[in-house]
């Protein structure tokens, strides 16, 4: 009898779902209504009406997940311009599945007026060049020209950086930098971690490392490892006796007696994760880590600190970029809403709520999370080489040559091969791949 | 030596329950962890500071009611069609006598051997031709006709014997009562299992609403739930407590339909 009870309950549920589902599952596309108007749909999820309400579609992944500064600046925008015609609609995806919309919504004609995304390349002949805006390549960081023509925005800058258990430093007494006169070198960090160790009965690791090429590169230009010739992108310079250097260190971190542990190395456990658990020195990740260890660490004290450097201090930059989509039928408008947004009011509360560092140039948020600043200090202090390599491989886009140097460095940990193998490995996936390079003699 | 051998079987079955058992408890128990407490180590099984912060976070971060709803609609609606369908089709399959119908049973068979991964590019054309694309049928439509259902019951159908729907046919039935009115109610264990099969698909499908879908008020809750994972990070408690809602659901069909399941006695209504 329960049961029978239970089972109509169940279907008196889904039954109610269904139909308020049903009432707006029928329809295949979305539309805003204005006053004394009908409505009238363009591509994609963008909408305007007669009265000449547009509504853009803004497609964007991790935004709620970072802290939602770019839903702030949106409400922001759609109550200034509530009576000037245009509102912007997020919507938000996971990054995993950003390329697979992207791209299906390219194939049937239907794209975003907007998308937030970390690479524009891959889409490129459906970006809207920039070239008629107020906004100019000059006025960001990092290069969103490509063919001649300013395509993306960076909207917000990441940075590898190095962050510490403070609490655990504190304890053994190790003092750790955060000025340029105090940066350790790659020795020194190694010594003053062993030390945290021995002095802290809960740490057991000196450090974990990402499982990404991006981290592991960041090591290598710190020992002057470049991918590619300053004087020749058609060169590759990758093998060589500073890489060799880097690498040999690094596999020295995993070996018996090292800093830290294969298991992180090739990514069977999550270095983040395992960060979180306090039984770790030393955490080469980014600025991105901020937002969760700030809510989700409690049992100790962390930090930012500058990088360990071997020839050269170093870090890698990324973020995301911001453009408009081509073909959309809401070009203007688009270039509207990115001209407002990158106005220094609006930016810089954008960078505020989600704690980024700013994309563009002239901007100085006041972050909540204190530290941010570290990773400002390693922009400056970097050297050029990662973000040559990054505009080399701009050009090559649509010819991947995958996860290389990570890959190469798993069976490296796992004894699988040496130094030297890595970079025999590496430099002949990059032959293979990028076309018209070669090994530099 | 009798008893020994039952306690042996129990703990052998208790067991292995309990290695399936354990890492639903784990998420569940995991669910009411506060943020900080998730990767202390060392980890504790328990939550030492209990907590349904998690829970009223996903509610207030998702539109959970509306995803909810138009998970339900899909799953609903594809689980009632495909149950149709593969009964109908399992059916004729195994009772009527057409020269080409085993080969065409074994064309249908043969395309269990293609993964849907390689009709998807099509299959997505078609839906986007049929004026589908962003519409909660264009869940439905091309996941509805499963051929591992129309297996299922063509199967058990083979085993019900002739001499039922012929003295059906004398008594004055037509082909569509012997269907509705003796076939369906002997093979209600059948289509309780094809059901929960169904719900369970549908419900955790993620593939397809991801490539027919592109408007936030008509994603599912596996859609919602993906959004959790970023690029950098990954937001544990939410997901935790959201993973445990989305569950509800399919726990719920299995309780109802466990009986049906379990009652593997039912084959015919013949006497042997």
């Amino acid at each position: 009898m329960k049961k029978r009870w239970l089972a109509l309950g169940a279907c008196a549920a889904l039954t109610a779902a269904t139909v308020l589902s049903g009432c707006g599952g029928g329809s295949s596309s979305t539309t805003t209504t204005a006053a004394g108007g009908a409505d009238t749909t363009t591509a994609g999820g963008n909408t305007s009406t007669p009265t000449e309400t547009v509504e853009l579609e803004l497609l964007i992944s991790d935004d709620t997940l970072e802290g939602g500064a770019m839903a702030t600046v949106v409400a922001k925008f759609n109550e200034e311009f509530k009576d000037k015609g245009i509102q912007v609609k997020l919507n938000e995806i996971a990054y995993a599945d950003m390329q697979t919309q992207i791209q299906n919504r390219a194939a049937v004609g239907e794209l975003p007026a907007l998308v937030k995304l970390s690479n524009f390349d891959n889409y490129i002949d459906y970006v809207l060049p920039l070239d008629d805006s107020s906004l100019s390549q000059d006025d960001f960081l990092r290069d969103g020209t490509r063919n001649g023509h300013f395509y993306g925005t960076s909207v917000n800058n990441t940075a590898v950086g190095m962050i510490i258990n403070k609490t655990a430093f504190d304890n053994a007494g190790v003092s750790y930098p955060t000025t340029e006169e105090e940066r350790w070198t790659w020795d020194e960090f190694e010594a003053a971690v062993k030390e945290v160790v021995e002095k802290n009965d809960n740490v057991t690791t000196g450090l974990v490392i990402d499982h990404s090429q991006q981290r592991i590169d960041t090591v290598l230009y710190s020992f002057g490892m470049g991918l590619f010739d300053p004087a020749d992108e058609t060169k590759l310079t990758f093998k060589s006796d500073a890489t060799k250097k880097g690498l040999e260190y690094m596999l020295s971190m995993y070996q018996d007696g090292g800093i830290s542990k294969a298991s992180v190395g090739v990514g069977t456990e999550n270095a983040q994760d395992v960060f979180k658990t306090g039984t770790v020195a030393a955490h080469l990740a980014g600025n991105w880590v901020m937002n969760d260890y700030s809510a989700n660490i409690s049992s100790f004290e962390w930090c930012p600190v500058l990088m360990p450097y071997d020839t050269y201090k170093a870090t890698s930059l990324g973020g995301n970029w911001f453009y408009a989509m081509d073909g959309t039928g809401v070009e203007e408008e688009s270039i509207q809403f990115l001209e407002w947004f990158y106005e220094p009011e609006n930016y810089t509360l954008y960078c505020e709520t989600g704690n980024y560092l700013p994309g563009r140039k002239g901007i100085e948020p006041s972050y909540t999370v204190e530290g941010l600043d570290i990773f400002n200090m390693e922009i400056n202090a970097s050297i050029d080489q990662p973000e040559y390599d990054t505009s080399v491989l701009n050009k090559h886009s649509g010819e991947d040559w995958g996860q290389a140097v990570r890959d190469a460095m798993d069976r490296a940990i796992a004894g699988e091969m040496d130094a030297d193998g890595v970079m025999d490995y590496v430099v002949g996936e990059m032959e293979s791949a990028l076309s018209g390079v070669t090994v530099a003699e | 030596m009798k008893q020994l051998k039952k306690g042996l079987i129990y703990v052998v079955a208790f067991g292995v329950a309990a290695i399936w058992i354990f890492p639903v408890l784990w998420l569940l128990l995991s669910s009411f962890k506060p943020g900080d407490e998730l990767f202390t180590y060392p980890l504790t099984f328990l939550p030492k500071h209990a907590t349904m912060n998690n829970y009223a976070q996903a509610l207030e971060q998702f539109n959970f009611l509306r995803y909810m709803a138009n998970t339900a609609f899909i799953t609903l609606v594809a689980s009632v069609i495909t149950i149709l369908m593969s009964s109908m089709c399992g059916y004729a399959l195994a009772k009527y006598k057409y020269k080409w119908l085993n080969v065409l049973f074994f064309c249908l068979l043969a395309t269990t051997m293609l993964p849907t991964e390689v009709i998807m590019r099509p299959s997505f054309t078609v839906l986007y031709t049929l004026g589908l694309y962003d519409s909660l049928w264009g869940c439905i439509i091309p996941t509805v006709g499963t051929m591992t259902g129309v297996f299922l019951m063509r199967q058990f159908f083979i085993t019900v014997p002739d001499e039922l729907i012929e003295s059906a046919r004398i008594d004055g039935a037509n082909e569509g009562t012997i269907f509705a009115r003796i076939m369906i109610p002997i093979c209600r264990s059948q289509i309780a299992i094809l059901a929960i099969f169904s719900f369970r698909w549908r419900w955790n499908d993620y593939i397809w609403p991801l490539l027919a879908l592109r408007t936030p008020e008509k994603y599912t809750l596996q859609l919602a739930l993906r959004t959790l994972s970023g690029a950098e990070a990954v937001n544990w408690t939410v997901l935790l407590s959201s993973s445990v809602l989305t569950m509800i659901p399919v726990l719920i069909v299995f309780i109802i339909f466990n009986k049906q399941i379990m009652n593997s006695n039912m084959s015919s209504g013949v006497k042997g």
